[in-house]
């Protein structure tokens, strides 16, 4: 299970209100999506039949359960990215600080035969049999491209 | 976002670094059963009115398929007396030669057994009617005028099958009619 990271007062009452926010929502559309599937437009009486109420109740627990299964997918799949993100670091050797290549004193010497360009990381584009993995690059740029 | 609006006084000042954010998405989204103190919801012009569970029980009770059933059944045995009651009081006896005039003994027997007749049927149509219909209604999770005329065919089919197989079709198809129009005139 999730849980929240250290957060002070005026942080708390933002997720609060955010909270708050999102279940409001949540009900709303629920209201609106069950209202239109199971309320015919035609009214005939002011009550509810028992169809109806039958429906209402089938589909408040189906957008119940869609609403858990969909957070805890996209909970598995968050944590599946967040390792993948952590083995990329940890390949890289650990922070960019203690791998950036300025500080690597095995190719200083590739480092003073240019000294006009930047060590900058680039992003490969993940097709590894002909572009690389992020890595540092030499480069004639005026400063790094953000990612 | 409100986490990225940068609440107060600075215009540099981050409220939420990306990792927080990420984990309060997370638990956001995550933890939808988890226990809370305050029950919110949204208010219309109406107030929120929250039923307790006794109030939830009783009302399921009451509007539950058997519940309704029984219902019918009671409605239709004092319906059903009442016409027996009615037709056999107004039946008139045939004199014979030994017997010219019934005795009173006699007279409420007839009209018992009238009663008892006529209330035992309207009882049993009554109840397979409304059961059957709330069955469907159920299932269908739809309230039209469907339920009830395929509640009358089916009632009507299982009351004709009792003399054969064509008395039951012909049975089902009067009675769905029946049923049809009834619910018809209530509806307009």
């Amino acid at each position: 299970m999730a849980g929240l990271p250290a957060l002070n007062d005026e942080q708390m009452k933002l997720v609060q209100d955010l909270e708050i926010e999102m279940l409001s929502d949540m009900y709303t559309r629920m209201t609106n999506s069950c209202h239109t599937k199971c309320i015919p437009t035609k009214y005939k009486d002011a009550e509810i039949g028992k169809g109806e109420a039958v429906c209402i109740d089938r589909c408040v627990a189906k957008y119940w359960e869609i609403h858990e299964r969909v957070g805890k997918k996209l909970q598995k799949m968050s944590s599946q990215d967040e390792e993948s993100f952590e083995k990329d670091d940890g390949r890289a050797g650990g922070s960019e600080i203690s791998n950036h290549p300025a500080a690597d004193p095995s190719i200083a010497s590739l480092t003073q035969q240019h000294p006009n360009k930047l060590w900058c990381l680039f992003e490969g584009r993940g097709d590894e049999a002909q572009d690389p993995v992020d890595g540092y690059c030499l480069t004639s740029q005026h400063s790094c491209p953000e990612y | 976002m409100a986490s990225n609006a940068g609440v107060g006084d600075g215009i540099n000042k981050t409220l939420f670094t990306p990792q927080q954010i990420d984990q309060i998405a997370k638990y956001l989204v995550m933890n939808q059963r988890r226990e809370r103190e305050n029950l919110i919801l949204p208010r219309s012009f109406t107030p929120t009115v929250i039923k307790s569970r006794e109030e939830k029980t009783v009302e399921a009770m009451f509007e539950s398929c058997p519940f309704k059933a029984m219902l019918s059944l009671v409605a239709g045995f004092v319906l059903g007396g009442g016409i027996g009651l009615f037709a056999a009081s107004v039946t008139p006896t045939i004199p014979t030669p030994d017997k010219p005039q019934p005795t009173a003994r006699e007279v409420l027997r007839e009209l018992k057994v009238s009663t008892l007749s006529y209330g035992k049927n309207f009882a049993t149509i009554g109840f397979m009617f409304s059961g059957v219909e709330c069955a469907i209604e159920s299932y269908r999770g739809k309230t039209d005028w469907k339920n009830g005329t395929y509640a009358g065919g089916i009632t009507g089919g299982i009351l004709g099958l009792r003399a054969g197989v064509k008395a039951g079709v012909v049975g089902a198809f009067g009675f769905a009619v029946f049923s049809f129009a009834i619910d018809y005139y209530m509806r307009h």
